[in-house]
């Protein structure tokens, strides 16, 4: 169980600043996701967490002390890599007891810890392959492997499921998030699969252009997305954006028009609520968009069938983009122009800059509530 | 024409000339001196054969069991001596000279000068009196330092030691190539499992590294037997016939002597020993080198 604590981290390289002022607290026994897209700074971030590379500036701590300066095996963490950097030339076994043998821990204790590794992640039969040998949920269950046995601090992934197959990403998905359940070791997962990261993390991290743009629960970055990247990058498809203008600010929200009809959206205006005429965006979740009699008109450009829902995209006659996800099969032809509705305290309101309007009140979804059964034999 | 001519034809066509070439100067050559191993053939006088004589008196004889022990012995410091040079050459320019074009260069140098020229500058250098080496000794406090080409102690060493100066930047650039196709992140998982530059170098460089490696073994193995012109330049086989080597002695057979018959079979000697090593080295291989 241990506290990782990063302050006020920045990297450059030369003169790209790849991190900026990062600073973030994972709590003991957390699994903490670091999102963003392509090139935004998760690997170089996570490096140097490891210790395989240096900040510039920026202390990193594990349980309170300062371990900026140790190399990786002091620092008590363990790395999956992306591409697994499984050793080609040694067997499974071989893989998994390297950083035991390193230590210098009896055989006897080696044998048996490799063997309880390849229990728990189901690799028993075949611990005497070489990495070319297995499958791709193999490889990565030894990859795993290699990091738990040395019981580590903290874990350090790097984008681990994004060499695997859609299916395959969805089963690891759970075997991690029970791994970590089971383990009750602080984990940190880096991803750009907002999936991921939504999937199986108490805390996400934003990141943007090496800065972090928010930090939260996936419930938090959902309905509260402080700026418009993040509103963005969480949840698929992705929101719509509709640009208009703020009509009027008082007490209740702000009213905006948007394509022409107004929509009064419960925000809090903040210390500098926007002038009337002035720009602003609107942000509304396809899932939140259904058809309606009024509301806004656009034609049909395509529709997606996913099976369980479908995304209608459509163009509003002033040229915006607005997707609808329905469940089930819809029943629109293409081009027929019709009408979009959506609740306003399911809408979000966002500056010029991308900063978002703190929400009022957010409906409270109807959750789901499961019950055990009466006569107790659900088990 | 058949529809198979008229599709090797062009092909045949253009490979004709290697192919002559290939004949005329390597089969013909391999094999003449083959049958030539079984005559006695003084250059100008009549070939006269004499069945196994030649094989039976090179495997009888002090003097060629002299070569044959000397080129084991230059054998054993030139290979291994190469071998691990040119590996920690590689691997320090490919951990933090990785850019150094200049280093690279500089090292691989001495692989492409005339052999000649340069060895005349190692006997400078070996030189008793006024050479840099002895000199460079005395400044360390050593003044009963050897007379490097005139012992025969030293003579084969010598020798030895220009060969592998020589060639180990040769050795140095097939291994670098090898450690470049290394993938980097191994190396990173090693330092996170724990690992420090020596057990990486063990384990991680070394297996990774071995196909390169058994290659360079076979050719330094082959380029050991086979040295010539740095014996030639430096000691001329002496003093004593101290640093005269398998393919050197052949030389003076052949060139100085004139006994074309006996220089032939000890060719075929040394053909016999090189590829039983090869095949030796080709047996071990699966203990050591990972595919
Ligand atoms: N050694 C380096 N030297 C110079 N620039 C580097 C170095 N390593 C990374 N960078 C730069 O830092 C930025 C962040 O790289 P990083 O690998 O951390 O991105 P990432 O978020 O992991 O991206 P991806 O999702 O593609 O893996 C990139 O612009 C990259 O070009
Ligand atoms: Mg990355």
């Amino acid at each position: 169980m241990s506290e990782l604590t990063l302050h006020e981290v920045e990297k450059r390289f030369g003169n790209t600043e790849v991190l900026r002022d990062l600073s973030l607290t994972v709590g003991s026994g957390e699994f903490a996701s670091f999102v963003g897209p392509s090139g935004c700074g998760k690997s170089t971030l996570l490096r140097i967490i490891a210790g395989l590379e240096r900040a510039t500036t920026g202390e990193i701590r594990i349980d309170g002390r300062d371990v900026g300066r140790l190399e990786p095996v002091d620092r008590g963490v363990a790395m999956v890599f992306q591409n697994y950097a499984l050793y080609p030339h040694m067997t499974v076994r071989q893989n998994i007891a390297f950083p035991l043998h390193t230590i210098g821990l009896p055989r006897q204790e080696v044998e048996q810890k490799v063997a309880e590794a390849a229990r728990t992640l189901r690799l028993t039969d075949r611990l005497s392959h070489k990495p070319a040998a297995l499958s791709g949920g193999q490889r990565q269950r030894v990859a795993i492997g290699r990091a738990i046995v040395r019981d580590p601090k903290v874990f350090l992934f790097d984008e681990p499921l994004s060499n695997l197959d859609a299916a395959l990403r969805g089963e690891m998905r759970i075997e991690l998030a029970e791994l970590h359940a089971r383990l009750g070791t602080t984990m940190v997962y880096v991803t750009h699969d907002q999936v991921e990261a939504m999937t199986m993390s108490d805390r996400i991290a934003v990141l943007n252009a090496g800065r972090i743009e928010q930090v939260g629960t996936p419930t938090e970055l959902y309905h509260h997305p402080s700026t418009r990247f993040v509103a963005d990058f969480i949840g698929r498809p992705a929101m719509n954006m509709l640009t208009g203008q703020a009509t009027a600010t008082d007490n209740n929200g702000i009213t905006v028009s948007i394509e022409n009809q107004e929509i009064r959206v419960p925000v809090d205006p903040g210390a500098s609520p926007p002038k009337p005429g002035s720009a602003v965006t609107l942000g509304v979740r396809p899932e939140n968009v259904a058809p309606a009699e009024t509301g806004l008109r656009a034609e049909v450009q395509m529709v997606e069938y996913l099976g369980g829902v479908s995304v209608i995209h459509a163009r509003t006659p002033s040229g915006q983009r607005l997707a609808a996800s329905l469940p089930g099969a819809v029943n629109v032809a293409r081009h027929a122009v019709v009408g979009f509705g959506f609740d306003p305290t399911d809408t979000h309101l966002f500056t010029p800059q991308g900063m978002a309007f703190r929400r009022r009140a957010v409906a409270a979804a109807a959750l789901p509530t499961f019950l055990p059964t009466a006569d107790g034999d659900a088990s | 024409m058949t529809p198979a001519w008229r599709r090797y034809a062009p092909a045949l066509i253009f490979l004709l000339p290697a192919l002559v070439g290939l004949a005329v100067f390597r089969l013909v050559p391999i094999l003449w001196s083959f049958v030539l191993s079984f005559y006695d053939w003084q250059i100008f006088d009549q070939p006269s054969f004499t069945g196994l004589d030649n094989y039976i008196h090179i495997l009888t004889s002090p003097v060629s069991g002299q070569v044959l022990r000397n080129t084991a012995v230059f054998a054993l410091i030139y290979v291994p001596g190469s071998i691990a040079l040119s590996l920690v050459l590689a691997s320090v320019l490919n951990n933090t000279l990785r850019s150094s074009t200049f280093f690279r260069s500089a090292l691989f140098l001495p692989y492409i000068t005339s052999t000649v020229a340069v060895t005349l500058a190692w006997k400078w250098i070996f030189s008793t009196r006024f050479g840099l080496l002895n000199n460079a000794l005395a400044a360390l406090g050593i003044d009963a330092a050897p007379a490097w080409l005139a012992d025969p102690t030293y003579a084969l060493p010598a020798v030895a030691i220009v060969s592998i100066w020589k060639d180990v930047g040769f050795y140095m650039i097939l291994l670098l190539a090898g450690l470049q196709t290394i993938d980097p992140t191994y190396y990173e998982a090693a330092r996170i499992d724990g690992a420090r530059v020596v057990r990486r170098f063990f384990r991680i460089t070394v297996p990774l590294l071995s196909r390169s490696l058994f290659f360079v073994l076979i050719i330094a193995m082959v380029r050991s037997t086979q040295t010539f012109e740095i014996t030639y330049a430096l000691t001329e086989g002496g003093p004593n016939r101290s640093s005269t080597t398998l393919a050197y002695f052949i030389y003076e057979n052949a060139f100085i002597h004139f006994q074309m018959g006996y220089a032939a079979a000890l060719a075929y000697i040394l053909c016999f020993l090189l590829g039983l090593l090869t095949l030796v080295n080709f047996y071990f291989r699966r203990r050591w080198v990972h595919e």
